[in-house]
């Protein structure tokens, strides 16, 4: 039976057979009064009713409740007969009255706190009760002291009570000292007083930890925070609408312990990408990006890093992370990097609001090297040619002239680097009745790049809808329509990147000519011929558009009580759209365009998924279970086009491949026209079982069945289960009286997960067309044959890459709920990781194939702790910390050998991968200071293999260590010089709230991560003709004078440049990613303004950074900074008014 | 009202089932483009000659990245030259006896050996499978594929001894566990595929098909197995069976030697099998389809050739001194091979005079075979490797194979054909039996100079401690009995534990 349940087909059946017994209540009701069908009504409707107990009629009526789905159509048929009215007057109170002048006094004195004794809330066969005992009082938040305004006060035993005002007074009759009194709001510990001789009371309520009673996304449902049996960490809208930033992801940071996020870039928009890694790095070889879950939806794996940023970040309610294999595993193959789970907002019955965001801000780079100026760099340059034998440029030989020509030169920095702009506006409607609630959100987002001529702007509209068809049927959507355009420039290769230009490009040289044209450096006047920066980010065009509908629609329908039905449907369309357009330019630098090129490319990627869960609650006294089943079905397809067309002299007005403005002549070139298609399904069967006792002990078993298109026909699925356990240490008699302990909790789960990011087809033996060989006596290149064989192997074993983590956390909140935290302690072991393995030539094969072996673990603690430090009444401060620590290490890479993984200008690659060492170390030689005389090299080892030591090597070269003891300094003599990893990651968030205004205070950093510094490998000498870092006026120029900055040469004999731990610095640095200060409107001020909230903030974000790093910006994502786009200083202004 | 539910619930059980697609079978997809694997190749007759094809694409490698460093540097007749210092490590290694596991040259011919085996292995398995293709060529592509099956194993046992056999398709588990089989099986093997070969392969070939094996091939190489293993008398039936059936396969010597190496002159009527090269492709690489011997045998930096020329093969003096001359100096050489071979000092071409001492080369010699000069863009259009076949084996080693096997009687009358077109004298008769086989030889080692055959000759000698004199009074002071076999590759041994390491290494 329980096999048979997960498939699809018996879940419908089922579906059917439910249909039929479920809806055949709330026949033959008994005659009841209209006070006990009120008293009745309540519960369904979860309110409450204020009547004069007179004025009901004394009858006695049939009357189904059931009917009826909200109170007023319920309200409505059974007052309307009698000539009663009802009215609305709090949130979940209404007044029943006759006359206007009865409802008038009934809201004035329940404004006023003061019941008439008259008044009842509800009723029963007695009517009203006779009062004896007025009583009165405040309720504050225990913790706050700030009063609590619509706490529910109760008179035990009865139905009579009221609620409290806005200043947290209360006023009631009881009948006498021994009564009771029962407070209970949403969100705090309900309590009971036994009223006694105090007739004045101050009542305390006890805030349930906040992230306790949250809701937590746990991947086909939710639940609450105090019952979580794993590792999930959640970011409410608060912390993400307090951050300008376009990806969701970037909001993360430092926000979520055991997630480290790394911005790759500063490009506008987070296009460049932000590196998110869940608990480390789980993978070598096959992506660590998470699975992406927005919505219900999992999205489609690009392997992109900026996959958030296509959503507007004003619709996100809030961001789950599942952290721990038993949190993920319901998402199974997908999950071994951990998910996120994003889900957006959502209207609310009854509450219709119209909210308009908007900013608008400045941003500039924070931190630029200093370069030499015209002058330096003619002396310097000229020195560096004699060192190595060259003959001084003829423009370059007199300093003096150069500084009275150029000044201070042309400082390339400034030129490329600008002031830039950045706005948004953000407007969201929401609301709806009972039946049916929906939200519209509309966003605009517009960045400049601090770097000239580059921007990004994004446009994005969301509808998301519930409609509750019937009692038992709901449906609704999640929609989200985005448009993204970047215009972007090189900033990440080795040889174009616009800030490595920017940064070598000789002050000499100049921008532009005098009648505006451009200039830039020439070989033969200025030893220098790369591309003019300025001319690279005007000239050549490159857009990137993305566009992409996301969207979902979903039933849900009740079978039986707690037994729910879901279906879900979906489509995610993301069509993009690639354009590189470059005409033809003149320019008196050395490298004008002389030909126009045109590149496209066109992709589109939709991806499908349906969905059908079943979920069972359950309480039987103290057994409560949560039973969820489920069949989903995904497929995605990748397909592009592109082409390219260059070499022309077309008009260069209209990038198109086309163009009719051609001439036959112009087409000289028509290239790459390509269209490809990559196909993946995953076919899956979900189950999850969750128990709890008493909220004493909980525990969870969850099952995921998945299949992939990509394995091998043997291997088609996988299956992922996971146990998890907690106890409740606090609801056990031994902690339950304790003074200081509100919750305690440890937790425990182990389960697995996977990557499935297996190369296609590897399980096929595939013919390589690629060989040549040639028949026939012709002469020259002819006679080449068609010539056929397989080049690889291949594996009908490959599987997905398997991930197993151990986890135990604890969860407390101690000292009133004072202060909350949470400790997670975990091993994750990635398994079966797909490496390419070579295999004996004896196969006939030569191409290594993917395998599945090697072993990576990851060991961490995710620590947060949030601590109300001051709580009165004006004055707020909240504070929370995360702490991260992880050490990544590879445990064995199998039948693999290390990997060098290559840096295109590197020659032999910068980082390795090898046993007993986390992944990408950096690799290279070590430095022993500099050389100060040439007895000192001759006493050396020799410095470059191969050479002559007495030319290639001079006193102020640096002295690289023989680590063999060979005698030679050769590739065996480089070792593990440091990592990207950090020690240890860590973010405080501190709100605080003074009266109407709100502070946020947003620090974070990382400690002990290492960051290998390329950009110093093209301005600190040796290898260019550009320009250098003004650190290299403190080079070596005699014995004594420096030990870490050698001589300059150019051509570089003695590889001075080459990967050392030179380059290697330490990057940690803590920064003020964010503060934002907030001022709302007075409750008066903005009634006179007809607004319900308004708001005005002033954020700066990267205010500043301490770092001991010299490159231009700590957070380097890959750990190899090769003059990445920097982050900014934003300074920005903005209003939030809710209407 | 109800009813209503009862049509949503239909409705919503409707548009489940049309969405729901649980058929496991979905999770094949067949590839966007459709992907050629072993098991949906060989089809058609283009596939099976694609197949084929790809079976000699080893040879390019072999010879042009092995080859001549194990049959002509190792040996006597050459040394390496180069520019000194750290230049052809894995060469000097080879020159100077010095050879470990780890050398790449002996990796490469290992490599490339095993690449045409198990090509020819997937020939020799399919093609019979293939459902429409025409006798003639089904017949010919599987004498093709036991031809090269037989050539890539005789380069194998000759260079290693034991090796692993196999003559299906081996997976990959099956290569990581495989062991060497003795060479007497591996000999076996060689012979029947050269016997089968011989009677599917065609006797001649002509146009776009030139430069395929040929039934002569097969003869051939298997005159050549006979006398490799001592076996004389079949050898020099084999031989004999070729020489008398010259007309059909179109066989006889060129007049002139240096005919043999002209681009003009290519799979000519001397050749019985050769490696065949374009030029343009592969730029830097031994394994396109050009030839890179032009520029790594021209003098070296003499811009004779493209890229200058490396000057890596340098004939010793010990062969030089070979060549019957009438004085002292290498200008009174007589034997008219000489010119076709070796670059001499005074030697002119157009402008260029070779030099007496070059870098690399101390007594002036250069090879001066597969020379194509820089001016010649049909041989070598600009790029770093150039047109010229590299010849396998020649009509003239046919002779010579027969003169040696047949003894002086019947053999001297075929032996001094070929001493007659290098303008030298017959042998003088009444030889002894051991002074007839070192004429032999050392007409062998100049009639094949540089043709990467003189080490094999050097193994294959009666006396098995021939190679070891022979090389100590060459100079050579490191060679030792081991030597007659090279190492197993050790990233072999790496990955498959059952290898075993020939002795010494």
């Amino acid at each position: 039976m329980k096999k048979k349940f997960f498939t699809g087909k018996l879940l419908l059946s089922a579906l059917l057979m439910f249909s039929s017994l479920c809806f055949a209540r709330g026949q033959n009701e008994e005659p009841r009064t209209m006070a006990n069908i009120l008293y009745e009504s309540r519960d369904r409707f979860d309110v409450d009713f204020i009547y004069q107990a007179n004025t009901l009629p004394p009858l006695k009526l049939r009357f189904d409740i059931t009917k009826y789905n909200s109170v007023e159509s319920f309200l409505g048929e059974l007052l309307v007969p009698y000539e009663l009215k009802y009215k609305k007057v709090l949130a979940k109170a209404y007044v029943i009255y006759k006359s206007s002048e009865e409802l008038r006094k009934l809201t004035a004195a329940l404004e006023a706190g003061n019941y008439p004794s008259a008044t009842s809330i509800s009723g029963n066969d007695r009517g009203a009760i006779a009062n004896q005992l007025p009583i009165s009082g405040t309720v504050t938040d225990q913790a706050t002291g700030l009063a609590l305004e619509g706490v529910s006060v109760l008179v035990k035993g009865t139905t009579k009570g009221t609620y409290t005002t806005a200043s947290g007074l209360f006023k009631i009759d009881v009948l006498n000292a021994n009564s009771v009194l029962q407070f209970s709001i949403v969100g705090y510990q309900s309590k009971e007083i036994t009223v006694g001789e105090n007739t004045n009371l101050q009542v305390g309520l006890l805030s349930l930890s906040q992230s306790l009673n949250d809701v937590v996304v746990i991947g086909y449902g939710t639940k609450k925070r105090k019952d979580l049996t794993t590792a999930i960490s959640s970011v409410t809208a608060k912390d993400i609408a307090a951050l300008p930033v376009a990806d969701a992801a970037q909001a993360l940071q430092g926000k979520v312990s055991g997630v480290t996020i790394t911005q790759n870039s500063g490009a506008p928009g987070g296009t460049g990408g932000t590196g998110i890694r869940i608990r480390g790095i789980s993978s070598i070889s096959q992506g660590n990006n998470p699975l992406i879950v927005v919505d219900g939806y999992p999205l489609p794996d690009q392997n992109a890093d900026n996959v958030l940023n296509s959503f507007g970040t004003g619709d996100i309610e809030s961001i789950d992370v599942l952290k721990d294999a038993a949190a993920a595993s319901i998402y199974g193959v997908r999950a071994s990097n951990g998910v996120i789970i994003v889900t957006t907002k959502r209207g609310r019955a009854g509450k219709t609001s119209l909210t308009v965001d908007m900013y608008a801000g400045i941003q500039n780079a924070w931190s630029l090297p200093t370069m030499l100026n015209a002058k330096e760099y003619a002396i310097l340059n000229s020195e560096a040619r004699i060192a190595s034998g060259l003959p001084v440029l003829p423009k370059l030989a007199d300093a003096g002239a150069i500084e009275s020509q150029y000044g201070e030169g042309t400082d390339w920095l400034d030129e490329v680097f600008r002031r830039a702009a950045m706005r948004s506006v953000n407007i969201t409607a929401s609301g709806g009745s009972e039946k049916a609630q929906y939200l519209f959100s509309a966003g605009y987002f517009k960045q400049d790049g601090i770097l000239y001529n580059t921007d990004i702007e994004r446009f994005n509209l969301r509808f998301n809808g519930d409609v509750k068809v019937t009692d038992k049927i709901k449906i609704g959507n999640s929609l989200s329509l985005n448009k993204l355009t970047e215009r972007g420039a090189d900033t990440y290769s080795a040889f174009n990147s616009v800030i490595l230009l920017a940064l070598t490009s000789p002050p000499t040289v100049k921008p532009r000519n005098d009648d505006g044209t451009y200039a830039g450096g020439n070989g033969s006047t200025d030893g220098f011929n790369e591309p003019n920066p300025i001319y690279q980010l005007e000239v050549p065009n490159n857009t990137f558009t993305k566009y992409r509908i996301t969207g979902n629609i979903y039933a849900e329908i009740t079978l039986l009580k707690g037994l729910k039905f879901k279906s879900v449907f979906g489509a995610d369309f993301n069509y993009q759209e690639n354009r590189n357009f470059s005409p033809a330019t003149p320019s008196s630098g050395g490298r004008p365009i002389l030909f126009t090129g045109y590149f496209t490319q066109k992709g589109l990627y939709p991806d499908y998924l349906a969905e059908y869960t079943l979920t069972y609650d359950k309480t039987f006294g103290k057994h409560k279970f949560n039973v969820l089943g489920g069949y989903t079905y995904q497929e995605n397809k990748y397909s592009f086009v592109n082409a390219s067309r260059g070499n022309g002299v077309f008009n260069p007005v209209i990038p198109v491949l086309n163009s009719q403005v051609l001439t036959v002549t112009d087409i000289s070139q028509i290239g790459n026209a390509a269209e490809d298609g990559i196909n993946q399904r995953f076919i899956s069967y979900i189950g999850r079982l969750n128990y709890d006792f008493d909220d004493r002990g909980s525990f969870g078993i969850s099952v995921r069945r998945d299949g992939s298109s990509n394995f091998a026909p043997k291997n088609k699925f996988a299956v992922f289960p996971s146990f998890s356990a907690s106890w409740r240490l606090s609801n056990e008699p031994f902690l339950e009286s304790s003074a200081w302990v509100d919750d305690l909790k440890v937790r425990a789960s182990f389960g697995y997960t996977g990557n499935p990011n297996v190369p296609g087809n590897i399980f096929l033996q595939a013919i390589n067309q690629s060989f040549q060989y040639t028949f026939g006596n012709s002469v020259g290149s002819g006679g080449i044959v068609n010539a056929t064989a397989p080049s690889r192997s291949f594996n009908p074993d490959i599987r997905w890459e398997k991930n197993e983590q151990l986890n135990v956390g604890i969860d407390g909140s101690v000292f009133n709920n004072r202060v909350g935290f949470s400790v997670d302690v975990y091993q994750r072991r990635s398994k079966d990781l797909i490496l390419s393995v070579a295999f004996p030539f004896i196969s006939g094969t030569f191409e290594p194939i993917p395998y599945n072996t090697g072993t990576l673990q990851n060991r961490g603690i995710d620590l947060s702790l949030n601590g109300n430090i001051v709580s009165s009444r004006n004055f707020r401060w909240n504070a929370n910390a995360i702490v991260s620590t992880y050490q990544n290490k590879v445990i064995s890479l199998g039948l693999s050998a290390p990997r060098d993984n290559g840096f295109a200008r590197i020659q032999g690659g910068s980082l390795r991968t090898s046993l007993n060492l986390p992944i990408d170390y950096f690799y290279g030689f070590v430095t022993d200071g500099i050389f100060q005389s040439q007895a000192e090299i001759a006493k050396s080892a020799v410095q470059t293999a191969g050479s002559d030591p007495t030319t290639s090597t001079a006193p102020g070269d640096f002295k690289f260590k023989d680590l063999n003891n060979d005698g030679v300094i050769n590739n065996d003599d480089r070792t593990n010089i440091g990592n990207a990893n950090p020690t240890f990651t860590y973010g405080l968030t501190n709100n605080i709230t003074i009266k109407n205004f709100e502070i946020t205070l947003f620090l974070q950093g990382s400690q002990g991560n290492k960051v290998l510094n390329f950009t110093r490998w093209y301005t600190e000498g040796g290898v260019s003709n550009g320009n250098y870092s003004n650190k290299v006026i403190e080079r070596w120029t005699g014995p004594g004078t420096s030990n870490t900055m050698p001589r300059l040469i150019l051509n570089d004999p003695n590889q001075n440049a080459r990967v050392s731990d030179r380059f290697v610095e330490d990057a940690s640095y803590l920064r003020l990613k964010n503060i934002r200060i907030a001022y709302g409107l007075p409750a008066k001020w903005a009634e006179t303004m007809k607004v319900k909230n308004a708001q005005f903030y002033a954020t700066a974000q990267n205010l500043f950074t301490v770092t001991n790093y010299t490159g231009l910006d700590p957070e380097v994502g890959g750990g190899v900074d090769i003059g990445f786009y920097p982050q900014a200083r934003t300074l920005l202004l903005g209003v939030n008014v809710e209407f | 009202m109800k009813n209503s539910l009862r049509n949503n619930l239909l409705l919503l059980t409707m548009v489940s089932l049309i969405f729901t697609r649980c058929k496991e079978d979905l999770l094949q997809i067949d590839p966007t483009i459709p992907i050629n694997s072993v098991d949906n190749y060989y089809k058609t007759e283009a596939e099976a000659i694609a197949a084929v094809n790809a079976t000699y694409t080893p040879l390019s490698a072999i010879y042009n990245g092995a080859a001549w460093h194990l049959g002509d540097i190792m040996s006597d007749d050459t040394d390496l030259g180069g520019g000194g210092g750290g230049d052809g490590l894995e060469t000097a290694e080879l020159d100077n006896f010095s050879v470990t596991s780890f050398n790449p040259i002996i990796g490469t011919i290992w490599a490339q050996c095993y690449y045409g085996v198990l090509r020819a292995n997937l020939v020799i398995t399919r093609v019979p499978d293939v459902p429409v293709m025409s006798d003639a060529i089904r017949k010919r592509s599987l004498g093709e594929g036991r031809f090269l099956r037989a050539l890539y194993y005789y380069h194998l046992v000759r260079l290693f001894g034991d090796v692993p056999l196999y003559t299906n398709v081996i997976t990959v588990q099956e290569s990581s566990e495989i062991e060497r089989s003795p060479k007497q099986l591996v000999h076996v093997q060689i012979i029947a595929d050269l016997k089968l070969a011989e009677t599917l392969l065609p006797a001649t070939t002509a146009g776009n098909n030139k430069g395929r094996a040929t039934a002569g091939s097969a003869k051939g190489l298997l005159a050549s197995v006979y006398l490799w293993l001592g076996d004389n008398t079949n050898a020099a039936l084999k031989a004999k069976e070729i020489i008398d059936n010259r007309a059909t396969y179109g066989y006889d010597l060129w007049t002139d030697y240096g005919d043999n190496f002209k681009l003009e002159n290519e799979n000519g009527k001397e050749s019985l099998f050769e490696v065949q090269y374009r030029s343009g492709g592969g730029q830097f690489s031994d394994f396109g389809a050009g030839q890179k011997l032009n520029t790594f045998f021209a003098p070296r930096a003499q811009d004779i050739v493209q890229s200058s020329g490396y000057g890596w093969n340098v004939p010793t003096r010990n062969f030089a001194d070979r060549y019957e001359k009438t004085g002292t100096t290498y200008n009174t050489i007589i034997d008219k091979r000489r010119n076709a071979s070796m670059w001499i000092p005074g030697d002119v071409f157009g402008s260029y005079t070779q030099a007496a001492q070059l870098v690399g080369s101390p007594n002036g010699l250069n090879v001066k075979k597969y020379f194509i000069p820089i001016a010649n863009t049909a041989g070598d259009n600009g790029g770093w490797t150039s047109a010229q076949n590299i010849p396998i084996l020649r009509y003239s080693e046919i002779l010579l194979i027969y003169a040696e096997a047949a003894g002086a009687t019947a053999g001297k009358a075929f032996a001094d054909q070929v001493r007659a077109r290098a303008g030298l004298a017959p042998l003088p008769n009444g030889l002894s039996a051991t002074q007839y086989r070192d004429a032999i030889y050392n007409e062998r080692r100049l009639e094949f100079a540089f043709e990467m055959h003189r080490w094999y000759d050097l193994l294959r000698h009666p006396d098995p401690n021939y190679f070891v004199t022979i090389m100590r009074a060459a100079g050579k002071t490191n060679v030792l009995p081991k030597h007659r076999y090279m190492p197993i590759p050790q990233g072999e041994r790496d990955k498959n534990s059952r290898l075993t390491q020939n002795e010494g290494y």
